[in-house]
């Protein structure tokens, strides 16, 4: 918690006989990031680099057709899940050559499928335009078996398909003919046309363009007997049939693919991570090296098991992060060490960034102060426990599986604003079922406006002491001691909230304390300067700058107007629980308006549904704005890089 | 309902939208560089690839793929239809590598380039690269929603060895399908949508109704059948007029009383950079405009395509050593 899991840089120099099963163990281990050896390091070192891009490529591609197969069998199959995304085991792993047969294999299964649906639509399709002809022919009292005698006129009836038809309408349009939209088939429509004999040559141009077939105009009686109708019907229905029975027997077959395709997943996975420790790594003609990152506290165990594999015949050199970071510049991954319980709040964090190795990790803080913000702006016990209920449901549906830390979080701030519901004594909007055990905040709006801005006091105060910890961690002394979030800033910004707090209750306060404030507002002012003067930094844009009287005027006032904005901001906390008084107030009034009881209970039900829904969401966007703008933007450098094991699966 | 959907798009727009090489001066200095500045330079510019190749093929396609990834980033920061609206304007991905799929399969050249695109679609290289035959392409198309044109379209391509009716054809049903997504849209983004997008859609289309007219003599009725008025920009009447013109000059003519161009200098007049000038134009106002509008993405998506032309033509003409001056004047810039 707060920190980190501490890192050590691992230089594993091993026998190459023994690459193969090293290369294996370290993807089975998962906890290791590879530093890629550059060209130039593996020269300096006599070694070479092996290229191993094309089959990272072949594996990525198989990969990529798995997942394609997966994806379309999930959307056939609706509620049954392919594939769930796991660690690489090597369990059940196939060789290459057995991975690319056995996806070439179902990939025909599939379009020999499509293919077959595609003829029966093709089928199914054709039968009803026939029995759409025989329709359209038959109800009109022309016999059209004359047709075939006309010189002047020339007709006929087809499908165009859907795409084309704005074409065909447009172009026939520009000539002499009469055309009728018969209807519209799926994708087709079928269309009659009558066109003199003189522009013929015009029209078959303009049919072979948007790729009209034609149905022909009925030459004989019988063509357009109704009776012929039976026929077409059947071979539709036949088609229909043999569709339903075809896609039957595919979904056997998916079931079938079921344990196939999640090894097939797993292989490609597992050649990918193997091929990329493969071009990360460096080799002589007896030697090779690995380079990467393992979390210091399964080190031993690391080192153990490189040992054994390799008969001892191993060199295994340690480094720890700052050694590496002096020494070669490596920068060390971040991998979080929170609880389980606090787990799900990283999810936020890593939305604004993630904490660089070696700075404070602020998810602890974060769920607490959310939780906390959370339940003061939504105080009610009713609508609280809706909110653990939902919570509950999300984190024990399968089908929200991936939606579980939303689920967790719902349970928490539900229970928070339970617990000031009951301070508050809130229940679905009544305020008179149970007796409030703190306040009631629209009895005591001054009280509760002014608690949130002293709250928002020492969320700032918190973010200065962190951005002090992080600076002296990062060794970033300029911004430890004169920055705005620095000592210099917590000293001015802590006096000024010391005054208001003594002014509030009334508390004798030495004047003193305001020479403290203005040394501490110079210091902010000439940051840039003493930074350049007792550190030698240089400054972007400050190089040839003096201080002068209106740039430490202007950033005194930037830094007054800056601290209150910002702690005024938290008045917010306060003023949405009034606004959650005074929604639920507006529901009450308007169900109440009808004298029905069951209208007024309707009314109240959908009222605190809406409440729920829309003020919870706006809630929820509120306290992560106060979060991320008024408290992470002062400590937090969110710019690490998130630790990556070449066997832990990243989805 | 005041645009709030679109206040995380624009901070990114704006920041994508700052390395643009559309100005007289960006284009100058890339003109200035020698080749291997010129390839550091694209890739320093590159805001979601890694250019990782100096084979010119495979740049130009990777220049080309950012735009898709564009569409998908700047889709996570929407919801409901208009996200809907913007995927399925990566849809002229697809479509694209249809056509090269088709094209190359015909010529029987390797596929060397396609977009890589939603991991749903089956329309990229994975999947096409043992593909030898057109008929083979066609078995692959089975259960999307394209096979429908293509089994119409093959039988014609391998008669008259051209895939030119199917690439129309392709045009006409995307045009039509992004009809059919925008009309669950609210009226401003329709408006936004035309003003723009469709204006692009149609620029290709008025650059095809030239061809099909005076490079292959193609009649009237030909030309409608296969490039309708599907976006709508111009009347009906507009468009036959157009249609009507006895030459090429009458035809530009009637464009620029159309708006779609403005002859800027008669001496190196190219059709296809002017009606790209204005549409710079277009895509730059939609950028200043309201910020809170699908326009400010739009906007980017149409000046991204013309930057990357822009990229891709200079990379193009210094390969081939053509003079900093004569790759001006192919340049769309202002």
């Amino acid at each position: 918690m707060f920190i980190s899991q501490r890192m050590k840089k691992i230089d594993l120099i091993i026998m190459k006989k023994f690459a193969d099963d090293v290369s294996k163990e370290i993807v089975k281990f998962g906890n290791f990031q590879t530093i890629e050896i550059s060209g130039e390091k593996a020269e300096d070192l006599l070694l070479k680099k092996s290229v191993s891009d094309a089959e990272i490529a072949r594996f990525s591609d198989l990969d990529k057709r798995v997942s394609y197969l997966i994806s379309t069998f999930e959307s056939i199959m609706e509620n049954i899940e392919m594939w769930e995304s796991e660690e690489i085991t090597e369990a059940g792993m196939i060789d290459a050559e057995s991975l690319e047969k056995n996806v070439k294999t179902i990939e025909s299964e599939v379009n020999l499928h499509y293919g077959n649906i595609e003829r029966l639509r093709n089928e199914q399709r054709e039968n009803k335009i026939r029995i759409k002809k025989v329709d359209y022919f038959s109800t009109q009292e022309v016999d059209w078996t004359r047709s075939t005698w006309m010189t002047f006129f020339t007709m006929g009836f087809g499908s165009v398909p859907l795409a084309g038809y704005v074409g065909f309408e447009s172009a026939m349009e520009t000539l002499p003919t009469v055309i009728e939209k018969v209807d519209t088939i799926d994708d087709t429509v079928i269309v009659f046309y009558v066109a003199p004999s003189s522009v013929k040559e015009k029209v078959s141009q303009i049919l072979k363009s948007v790729y009209f077939k034609n149905y022909g105009i009925p030459e004989t009686a019988a063509e357009v007997d109704k009776s012929s109708l039976v026929h077409h019907a059947f071979e539709l229905s036949s088609a229909y049939d043999e569709e339903m029975w075809q896609e039957k027997q595919f979904k056997k077959k998916i079931l079938d693919y079921r344990q196939l395709l999640k090894t097939l997943k797993n292989s490609a996975r597992y050649y990918i991570a193997m091929e990329r420790l493969k071009g990360e790594m460096a080799s002589s003609e007896k030697v090779c090296i690995f380079s990467g990152w393992v979390p210091s506290k399964i080190t031993n165990r690391f080192k153990k098991k490189m040992e054994q594999l390799t008969q001892n015949r191993c060199e295994i050199l340690e480094r720890s992060a700052s050694k590496a970071l002096a020494e070669e510049g490596l920068i060390a991954p971040t991998k979080l060490s929170n609880p389980f319980f606090i787990r799900p709040f990283e999810m936020l964090v890593s939305t604004f960034g993630t904490p660089n190795y070696r700075e404070i990790d602020p998810t602890p803080l974060l769920a607490v102060t959310f939780v906390l913000m959370y339940g003061a702006m939504f105080g009610d016990v009713g609508q609280g426990l809706a909110l653990v209920l939902l919570g509950i449901i999300i984190f024990f549906i399968k089908k929200f599986k991936s939606f579980r830390n939303f689920g967790t979080i719902f349970i928490y701030v539900g229970v928070s604003s339970a617990f000031f519901g009951l301070m508050y004594g809130a229940v679905f909007g009544f305020e008179n079922v149970i007796k409030a055990i703190w306040m009631k905040p629209m009895d005591r709006v001054m009280d509760i406006l002014t608690l949130s801005i002293i709250y928002g006091s020492f969320v700032i105060l918190l973010a200065q002491i962190l951005n002090i910890i992080n600076s002296i961690l990062g060794k970033d002394y300029p911004s430890f001691l004169f920055s705005r979030n620095g000592l210099a800033g917590f000293g001015f910004y802590g006096s000024l909230v010391y005054v208001a707090i003594c002014l509030i209750r009334g508390i004798h306060y030495q004047e003193y304390i305001f020479v403290f404030t203005i040394v501490c507002a110079l210091l902010i002012s000439l940051e840039k300067y003493l930074e350049r003067l007792l550190f030698s930094h240089h400054v972007s844009g400050a190089e040839d700058e003096k201080p002068t009287v209106t740039m430490a005027v202007v950033e005194i006032y930037e830094s007054v107007m800056g601290f209150l904005s910002n702690t005024i901001s938290f008045i917010r906390v306060g003023a949405f629980a009034l606004n959650h008084i005074a929604l639920m107030s507006v529901v009450f009034v308007l169900s109440y308006s009808s004298k029905n009881p069951i209208v007024q209970w309707v009314g109240l039900f959908i009222g605190n549904i809406i409440v729920i829904g829309f003020e919870g969401f706006i809630v929820g966007i509120q306290v992560m704005r106060l979060e991320y703008y008024e408290f992470f933007t002062r400590f937090f450098r969110a710019d690490g890089k998130a630790f990556e094991g070449i066997g832990v699966y990243k989805p | 309902m005041f645009g709030e959907e679109y206040t995380s798009v624009y901070p990114k727009v704006k920041n994508w939208a700052a390395s643009l090489v559309l100005s007289k001066d960006k284009c100058s200095e890339i003109l200035s560089m020698n080749m291997p500045e010129y390839l550091q330079f694209l890739k320093a510019l590159s805001k979601k690839i890694d250019l990782n190749t100096d084979d010119n093929v495979q740049l130009e396609g990777q220049l080309k793929q950012e735009g898709f990834y564009f569409i998908e980033s700047i889709s996570r920061y929407l919801l409901g239809y208009t996200k809907v609206f913007i995927l399925y304007l990566g849809k002229i991905h697809e479509i694209e590598n249809l056509k090269i799929i088709t094209r190359s399969l015909l010529n029987k050249r390797p596929v060397n380039f396609l977009y890589r695109i939603h991991r749903t679609s089956r329309i990229q290289m994975e999947f096409v690269k043992d593909i030898k035959t057109l008929d083979e392409f066609q078995n692959l198309l089975g259960g999307t929603e394209y096979y429908r044109l293509a089994s119409d379209a093959i039988p014609r391509i391998k008669n008259e060895n051209t895939t030119f009716y199917f690439e129309m054809n392709l045009d006409n049903y995307y045009a039509n399908s992004i009809k059919k997504q925008i009309s669950r849209l609210g009226p401003d983004e329709k408006k936004q949508i035309k003003n723009i997008f469709f204006y692009y859609l149609n620029i290709s289309r008025l650059l095809w109704i030239y061809r099909a007219k005076f490079n292959f003599s193609m009649s009237n009725e030909e030309i409608i059948a296969i490039v309708p008025n599907i976006p709508v920009i111009f009347s009906k009447s507009a468009y036959h007029s157009l249609l009507d013109s006895e030459t090429k000059e009458n035809f530009i003519e009637k464009l620029k009383n159309l708006g779609f161009l403005e002859v800027r200098d008669p001496d190196h007049f190219n059709l296809e950079k002017e009606m790209y000038f204005q549409l710079m134009k277009k895509g730059k106002s939609c950028l200043v405009g309201n910020p809170f509008s699908l326009s400010v993405f739009l906007g980017f998506f149409i000046l991204n395509i013309i930057h990357v032309r822009n990229l891709i033509t200079a990379l193009e003409a210094k390969k081939l050593g053509v003079d900093a001056a004569k790759i001006m004047e192919m340049l769309v810039y202002d």
